[in-house]
């Protein structure tokens, strides 16, 4: 699951930088920046985030402002803080106020991506499920009464939510702009999702209150509804369920990739051309070589940077294809996309 | 030389790692599972020639992926778990590869004019 961290700072081009320079990470973390407070406070109302990055010293609502406003309502989010003003007071206010780090500037990028990738790797210590259905799932960590915080993301839309669980009880729930029992409802609505498990769970309202079954179900009913309403719509789109990665990357038409990659990633994709190129099976050839001799299976696919202008992501097939990448596309992304 | 490619080796999924030298030598080799593969010196003169101009690749398999990447002494090549964390194993690589070119022994002459 590629989570959101977002990046508070007034530095734009700092911001840049670091969105730039982060790119490369892009199958772990995704970016967000805002450049004030309430800018920041917008974003994590929209998007599901899942670590916040801020400066102290912010227009408008400062970084403690953050700090506060994070601690009180998403407990689950950790805080790194950054500050180009470190004094022995600051460090101990921003420890008070839940940081979960404190840096003090100038930041090196891998030093914070290092930062970043430990934080979010407690997000999954207790394991990752991929393409499972949610309900029967949730039912277990409500019949081994558990305490865990649950991401989910589903599969088709790439919507995210969090679950929060104590003693096996839902005791809230999030996903876009909603909380409690609605939110949780969304969240069931979803058929196929990636989890994470995280084994613990911040102090949290209990702002659902009803039986997890009874949400489910209700969640399913909901669900069968809007379904027969927009049939019509939903045999129109029936088509659209062909770009699946292994007939994507089998049977190789172009405009069935670029499909695959603006459905998954929209048009900002950094895809600058699609192309049948045979120059490139003497390298492929090799490659599948290599996995053969580490029993890695066929391959379904590879990224190769040469130092040019552009990046490639080659498709072995009957006639190899070659997409063409900007260096600053989200290249794990778009590999996901053909190959999840 | 194995202490650089510890980070690398400890990571979740990988399951082994080698380092290839430009001339085709195995610099380093370090493997977790025993069933590793091993490549014989057509093999590796073979993907050396593929590798020619490359300074990363990374290629995805049905079982696995291998991850490819430059470095001033040869190339390192990475065999792990399709859900293995690319993204910190290029983080990882940022760090480290950088410091291979004072840990390597230099060769003939220039051993003997080291800073």
């Amino acid at each position: 699951m590629i989570a959101n961290v977002l990046i508070v700072d007034d530095d734009r081009e700092m911001l840049t930088a670091l969105q730039e320079d982060f790119a490369k990470y892009d199958d772990t973390f995704t970016v967000l920046t805002a450049e004030d407070g309430q800018t920041a406070i917008e974003v994590l109302r929209h998007d599901t985030v899942s670590l916040v990055v801020t400066e102290l010293k912010v227009p408008g609502i400062d970084g403690p402002g953050v700090l506060k406003h994070v601690a009180e309502s998403y407990p689950e989010i950790p805080v790194i803080v950054i500050t180009a003003y470190s004094t022995p007071e600051m460090v101990r206010l921003a420890r008070e106020s839940g940081a979960a780090e404190y840096l003090s500037k100038p930041v090196m990028p891998e030093n914070l991506a290092q930062k970043i990738m430990t934080i979010l790797s407690r997000e999954s210590d207790g394991g990752t499920l991929h393409s499972v259905s949610s309900g029967i799932f949730l039912q277990l960590i409500e019949m081994e009464q558990k305490t865990c915080t649950i991401r989910l993301e589903d599969i088709s839309s790439g919507q995210k939510g969090v679950l929060f669980f104590r003693d096996g009880e839902l005791f809230n729930a999030r996903a876009c702009h909603q909380q409690g029992k609605s939110a949780a409802q969304r969240i069931f609505s979803w058929d196929k999702v990636t989890i994470s498990i995280q084994n613990d769970c911040p102090p949290v309202e209990n702002k659902i209150q009803s039986e997890l079954q009874t949400l489910i179900l209700e969640a399913a009913r909901l669900k069968d509804e809007a379904a027969s309403s927009d049939g019509d719509l939903a045999e129109a789109e029936e088509p659209t369920g062909e770009t699946d990665a292994e007939e994507v990357t089998s049977s190789v038409p172009i405009s069935r990739i670029r499909h695959a990659i603006e459905k998954r990633i929209g048009q900002a994709d950094g895809v600058e051309d699609i192309y049948q190129d045979t120059s490139w099976d003497g390298f492929i050839h090799r490659l599948s070589a290599l996995g053969e001799l580490f029993r890695s299976g066929p391959m379904k696919l590879c990224f190769v940077d040469k130092g040019e202008s552009s990046d490639h992501i080659i498709i072995p097939g009957r006639r190899t294809t070659v997409i063409s990448v900007s260096p600053k596309s989200p290249r794990d992304k778009i590999m996901k996309a053909l190959s999840p | 030389m194995k202490d650089v490619f510890r980070d690398i080796v400890g990571m979740d999924g990988v399951k082994g790692a080698m380092l290839l030298s430009f001339d085709g030598a195995i610099l380093f080799e370090d493997y977790r599972e025993s069933s590793a593969a091993s490549l014989g010196p057509s093999d590796r003169e073979g993907l050396l020639a593929a590798l020619d101009g490359v300074r990363e690749t990374d290629a995805v398999y049905r079982d696995g992926r291998i991850y490819i990447r430059r470095s001033d002494i040869g190339f390192l090549l990475v065999n792990m778990s399709a859900a293995a964390s690319v993204a910190m194993l290029r983080l990882n690589c940022d760090i480290l590869l950088p410091t291979l070119k004072s840990t390597a022994e230099p060769k003939g002459m220039k051993r003997f004019f080291r800073k």
